[in-house]
This record gives structure tokens, sequence and C-alpha cells, in this order.
């Protein structure tokens, strides 16, 4: 598992953006979302997630909010910005390719 | 209160302890804690253990170092309003004090280097004239750390004063030290004489001294203010001096054996000390585990008590400003006078009634109750209990606390702003509030908020605001 982490580790943006493209989300949330989605294999520790939330909002690309969540509990909210969306589709894009490539590059099939 | 909410609160609050106290560090708090509130319940949902699941939980927080350093950057616009003049806690505020010492200590290096020189050619000039022949014999140099009294250097005499001559004299004195109030460094005589008996004149003296390891201290007042101060108690082996500028000082151990027995605790001695009543410029107390009493009517410019353990009991004193530090020592002043009150304990409990200035209030698990007036009120505890009851709106008002309960009474009538944070505590105010109540932090406005601001704070502490 450890080189499948650290390709995902240098795809943290992307994922944190891909989550929040399905719609604002809580921290929390988000997290148990990816370990669920990668069946429990993958998550994020809640340091490494913060820190991520917070780069990416001094760069612009989400926003946060708080909101209530019942008594004795409050949460914030992230939610993707325009610009976050424009570069979570520039992520993709890239990924695709670097995909097809590196598909390309390590497959033993002939042409 | 949710108890395990409290707990991962109060864990990851130690976890980004490293970080200054701000805004986005109590926010950053608070999610997290919320996050791995929730992460446990779901755990113990799955049928794991409590105690499992808040350690499984905490696990998942990982290395939170980028998350100090992204505090860190923040600066100052990421500080907390009331920095600028509350104490978060006891170890922030200690921390805070030993950096404030350390910039201070910085900016005078380099002028400390040229007066140091200074100070040893004066040191040497003195010794010159006093021994013009030449010294023979040794120069104890004490440092007792505290930047008011500097550095005081004896030196011992070779020789016993011959038979028949006056032998009060013991030794030849002089201090050097760093005093803003003298103009910075200095280096003058103070000539101490040894004193025996039990009662001398009172005259020409204006600051009592006493320094007790293993004892208890006394301070009587005789109503005559041109009366001798008589010292009574365990006087065989106390050591009395009196300094040419008007110091009475008293030690335990008036010779080196005896010194020996009571800085090891072998030997005590209480001190009982009555004193004319007039004003003095000065009292100054320190005790390690012994008690401190002083009567009540002092008249005083400075009163100063430490002690380690020892507890002590004012009454009815008269101060210009008031000193008390301790560890686990507690401070009962009741019918208290005084411009400005700095009371600093690790445990000991504070218990204060009374009409004051300025206060300034630390504790890191002892209780605080104040009763009276105050024109200026700063109030800090980690775990420590603060009560406070004010009879008229104070000008300024900042408590805080970490985990420790707050309630702040003060008469209905005058307008203020109060500015509070919390992470997991109550806010409860018996005063019409305009303003975000609800929330977990905020500025609120009773009446016309009457120009001044009122400031509380908490982590997981409750807070309660009542009309006297």
């Amino acid at each position: 598992m450890s080189i499948s982490a650290d390709t995902l580790r240098g795809h943290t943006d992307t994922i944190i953006l891909t989550q929040l493209m399905r719609g604002d989300n809580y921290g929390y949330e988000i997290n148990k979302t990816i370990q669920q989605r990668t069946g429990g294999e993958y998550g994020f520790k809640e340091a490494t997630l913060y820190t991520a939330f917070k780069r990416l909002e001094s760069a612009g690309l989400i926003s946060s909010y708080w909101g209530e969540d019942g008594p004795g509990a409050r949460r914030r909210y992230y939610a993707i910005t325009d610009e976050g969306r424009r570069r979570w589709e520039e992520n993709t894009r890239d990924w695709q390719s670097t995909r097809a490539l590196l598909d390309a590059l390590i497959s033993l099939e002939e042409d | 209160m949710d108890n395990m909410r409290t707990r991962f609160v109060i864990a990851v609050t130690g976890r980004l302890s490293a970080a200054a106290d701000s805004t986005a560090k109590v926010e950053l708090i608070e999610e997290l804690s919320e996050n791995l509130h929730s992460r446990w319940q779901d755990l113990v949902a799955g049928g794991m253990g409590e105690d499992e699941a808040y350690a499984r939980a905490l696990e998942d927080l990982g290395n939170v170092d980028e998350l100090l350093a992204y505090l860190e950057s923040l600066g100052p616009e990421g500080e907390l309003p009331r920095q600028e003049t509350g104490p978060q806690d006891f170890a922030g505020e200690l921390l805070q004090g030993v950096k404030e010492v350390f910039h201070e200590t910085v900016n005078q290096t380099r002028d400390a280097v040229d007066q140091a020189k200074s100070i040893f050619r004066d040191v040497e000039a003195k010794l010159r004239e006093k021994y013009p022949d030449g010294f023979k014999g040794k120069v104890y140099v004490r440092f007792d750390g505290d930047e008011e009294a500097g550095v005081r250097a004896e030196a011992a005499e070779p020789e016993a004063a011959p038979e028949g001559e006056e032998n009060s004299e013991k030794g030849w004195s002089f201090s050097v030290g760093y005093n803003k109030s003298r103009g910075g460094f200095f280096c003058e005589n103070s000539r101490v004489h040894r004193v025996e008996g039990t009662a001398l004149p009172s005259q020409g003296l204006k600051g009592v001294d006493v320094q007790v390891v293993n004892g208890d201290v006394d301070i009587l007042l005789d109503d005559n203010p041109e009366a001798e101060i008589v010292l009574d108690g365990d006087v065989e082996n106390l050591e009395i001096r009196v300094s040419d500028d008007g110091v009475l000082s008293i030690r335990q151990g008036n010779t080196a054996t005896s010194s020996f027995f009571f800085l090891r605790g072998l030997a005590a001695a209480d001190v009982k000390l009555t004193l004319p009543r007039r004003f003095w410029d000065f009292v100054q107390i320190s005790t390690v585990n012994g008690d401190v009493d002083v009567e009540v009517g002092l008249a005083v410019g400075q009163l100063s008590v430490r002690t380690a353990s020892g507890d002590a009991r004012i009454s009815d004193a008269d101060c210009q400003e008031l000193i008390f530090k301790s560890a686990s020592g507690d401070l009962d002043g009741s019918s208290l006078k005084s411009g400005s009150i700095q009371a600093e304990t690790a445990s000991g409990d504070i218990q204060m009634t009374g009409v004051f200035g300025s206060v300034r209030i630390i504790t890191a698990s002892g209780d605080v109750d104040l009763d009276g007036c105050a024109q200026s009120l700063r109030c800090g505890s980690a775990s420590g209990e603060i009560g406070v009851c004010l009879e008229q709106t104070p000008e300024k008002l900042d408590v805080s606390s970490k985990s420790g309960d707050c309630e702040i009474v003060i008469p209905d009538g005058e307008g203020f702003t109060l500015q509070f944070s919390t992470v997991s505590g109550d806010l409860d105010s018996e005063f019409s509030l305009v303003g975000p109540i609800g929330a977990r932090s905020g500025e609120a406005i009773y009446l016309d908020g009457g120009g001044r601001t009122f400031r509380v704070s908490s982590i997981s502490g409750d807070i309660a605001l009542r009309q006297r």
C-alpha cells in the first residue's frame, strides 16, 4: 500500500476538491466518505485533512462557513469556489493524461 | 457538558499548545475535537469500548506539525483580540512572560555589556577605597534574581575585630544591579549593621524584609507610631540586620551551622514582628512552608508576600501595591484597599474582599473568589473556578479560563460591550445582550455599550454573567 499511499498523497487537494464537487460538507464527513469509497483502505489523518483545507482556502479554491448541527455541536462546512472548480477540472484532465501515459509505459501489450 | 467532547477539546488543545492563542486556533480546536468526537461515536456504535475508541480517535488526529506551522504563519492577524491584555491560562501567561523577559534581555544586552564594564570598574574602585593596603579575603556575590534588588556583594573581613572594638559591623557591602527607577545600572555603598536584642528603634527605618525558610511570620502593629520594633518568637537563631538606607532584614540562621539546619528544613523558627502603626515604604515577606499573617490595618507602599506552600492572611491592609506569589499557598485577603494587586499561584486559592484599582490574578488550578470594587480586573485560570462579584461596574474586565467555570456578578444599569469566546463551554447571561449570543464567539452589546469592553473566554468552562 506504500506506493499507492504516496501516489494518493500527491493528489490530496484533488481528492478533497472532488468530494466538494458533490456538495458542501464538513471535515469528518468528507474523510468518512473517502474511507467508504476506498473500502476503508485509505483516509486522511485529521491534521493532514485540515492542513489541506487551510492550504486550499488560502489559495481561494474553497471557502468555509459555520453551520449548526444540533445541541453542543457546530461544524465548519467547506464549499468549492469557481476557481476551485476550474482547478479540479484542470487536475482531473492532467490525471487522465498522466494515467494514459502510465498505462502506455507500463503495459506489456504490443500496438 | 458532554464529558467525552470535553476530553477531546482538552487533548487537542494540548497538541496545539505550542501555537500562540488566537481565534484561528480556538476554531481549529473546535473543529478537530468535534470531528474526533464524531469518530469516537462511530467507533463506539460499532462495538468498540469507550476508552479504546478514545485512543483510536486520537490516533486519527495524526501529526500536527503542519497545523502548528499554519497557525504560526497567521501572525498577529490570527490572534484573539483579547490577547493584548488577557491571560489565556497560567502556562500561557508564564510562556508569554518568559518571551517578554527574553526580548527585554536581548534589547538590553548591548548596553548591559558596556555598563557591566563600568560596574566592575566601580567595584574595583570601591574595594581599593575600602582596602587601600590591599584586601586579603573573599568577596561573596549573591544573586537573588530580583531586578529591583540587583546583585549584592559582600566582602568578608579576613580577621575578627580586635577585642574591645565595636563589633556590630560584621562586614561591608555594596549593591550593584539594574533598577529602572534609579536610572538603570547602579553601584553604591550600603553599610549593614548586625543588631543584637529583640527591640530596636524604628526611627529612620522605612522598609522590612523578612525571609524565612521554615516557620510562620506574623506582622503585628503597635498603635504608637514612634514605638520600637519588637521581635518575638524563636528569636535566638535569627539574624537581624539594619542597613544605612533604612531596611530591616530578618533571616533564619545567625551562624553557618544554624543556617545549614534551616535551609535543609531541620530547624524551624517562627517570627513575630511588631511594627509601629505608621506608613511603611515596603514590607516584603518570603517563606517556604510557613504561613504569613498580617494584622489589621497595615499601611504600606508595597506589600509583597511570597510562599511555596504557606498560606497568607491579610486583613484590612491599605497598600499602594500588593503582590502575592505562591505555589500551593492560599491567599485570604479581607477588607483590603490596594491601588494594584498582582496575585499568582499554581494550586493555591485566592480569596479577596475590598476596594482595588487594578487587579491581576493568575492561577493554574487554584480557585479565585473576588468580592468588592475593582477599576480594572484581569483574571485567568487553567482549571480553577473563577468567581467575581463587583459592587460597581469596572472600566475593564478580562476573565479567561481553560476548563474552570467563571461566574461574574456586576450591577445592572451600566452599558458594556462583551467580547466572548468559548470552544465547548456555555455562555449564560442575565443581561439582555444584543449580539450573536448563541455563537461560540463574537461581540455583544448591553445598553449603549458604555464605552467599556469586557472580555470573557474559555475552552470548556462555562461562563455566567449575573446581575448583582
